[in-house]
């Protein structure tokens, strides 16, 4: 590739960034169609979906219909990112809250580094991170759940870092590589997290 | 007694209940619409066809709702007589806006307005999660001024010269509740 070409490659890949929530090493991006196939990849990708329990195939148009719009005024019970690597220029995975209730004011939070080069650098929480804090002060949520498995022992590790207290203990509720593990929930609540800031 | 089967009570009062919006009634809540004194200071200025109606109050599949509507069903007559609703509920700040309607003129000044209001605030904090409610009415609508602080509402703003009724302009009265003041005098 010609030095000017790559620039030009460059300048549109950024004109197509929109960050909404900025990090240190990483923006939490509006999602673009146009990353449909990477995110195709990784929800298909066996390393990465082992943790995300994705064990249905994926197809590309399933991972569209995504980006569809939601009908007129309706509230959404999900809000996705992807995480985009400021120095790489480059989206490496999703993150976001799914099964919103905005009655209850709780949600789920789940995060996802697509590209494993970038695992173990802490990236996840630092985008989750930032997700917990754009959940309590500007979605006014009152509880932030996650629910991890016994052998995700990065997870597990991330979730009691960030000031999540587990709440219980669902049995042998997920079947992973021919086994039954543990699903350990975890839960933050507004009060504590405000308090962790001060 | 087949009647009464077919009623779908969601919140249970001492003289009225409120029910989910019934397509058969489309004709009674027309008639309200359309009629001079009870849409005075609701304010409908144009004529609405039970067609248009029904259109309007078609149940949308959204999930939570934006607007909530209730019919008013009064036990010992054994009809509806009015509506209730949230609308424009917004679940970020957890906040709704409250319009009532007694539609049978004859049942005026009887506080049935004011006992569903108050199942609707009552609704709105236990079970929708809502801390504020708020409300309007036209300065010279006294009764329902004077029904919604009684209630406990408190007048947040007047917008002057608001809106143009019955030849002048009048002004519309703001008004609002928060949860921990609801809390104080209900529990």
């Amino acid at each position: 590739m010609t030095e000017e070409k790559k620039d030009k490659e460059d300048k549109e890949e950024e004109d197509d960034v929109f960050p909404f929530i900025e990090g240190e090493t990483i923006d939490l991006v509006a999602e673009n169609s146009k990353w449909a196939n990477l995110i195709c990849k990784w929800r298909n990708d066996p390393k990465v979906r082992q943790y995300s329990r994705n064990m249905w195939p994926k197809t590309l148009e399933e991972v569209k219909k995504g980006f569809e719009p939601l009908p007129d005024k309706q509230m959404r019970d999900f809000i996705k990112f992807t995480i985009y690597h400021k120095q790489s220029k480059r989206p490496i995975g999703r993150i976001g809250f799914n099964h919103i209730d905005w009655v209850c004011r709780n949600a789920n939070i789940f995060a996802e580094i697509g590209e494993p080069e970038f695992w173990g650098k802490g990236i996840a929480g630092e985008a989750s991170r930032l997700m917990i804090n754009y959940g309590f002060t500007e979605l006014n949520l009152h509880k932030i759940i996650a629910g991890v498995f016994t052998p995700n022992t990065r997870s597990l590790r991330a979730a009691e870092k960030l000031g999540f207290e587990k709440e219980g203990v669902l049995k042998e509720e997920m079947y992973v590589d021919g086994q039954y593990h543990d699903v350990h929930r975890f839960a933050l609540f507004k009060r504590d997290w405000k308090n962790k800031d001060d | 007694m087949e009647k009464k089967n077919t009623r779908l009570t969601f919140i249970e009062g001492e003289r009225i209940e409120l029910l989910p919006i019934n397509s058969e009634n489309v004709k009674i809540h027309a008639r309200w619409e359309n009629d001079p004194k009870a849409r005075l200071y609701a304010r409908n200025v144009f004529p609405v066809s039970p067609e248009e109606l029904k259109k309007r109050l078609e149940q949308t599949q959204e999930r939570p709702k934006r607007d909530i509507f209730f019919e008013i069903y009064h036990k010992e007559l054994d009809k509806i007589i009015g509506f209730v609703e949230f609308h424009h509920i917004n679940y970020i700040n957890h906040a709704a806006d409250l319009s009532v309607l007694i539609g049978e003129k004859e049942l005026l000044g009887k506080n049935l307005g004011t006992e569903a209001t108050k199942l609707m605030i009552k609704y709105g904090f236990e079970e929708l999660n809502l801390v504020r409610i708020t409300t309007s009415a036209l300065r010279p609508n006294k009764g329902a001024c004077r029904m919604i602080e009684k209630i406990g509402m408190k007048l947040e703003l007047v917008l002057k010269n608001q809106v143009y009724f019955d030849g002048i302009y009048v002004d519309e009265m703001k008004f609002c509740i928060f949860r921990e003041e609801w809390e104080q005098t209900n529990k």
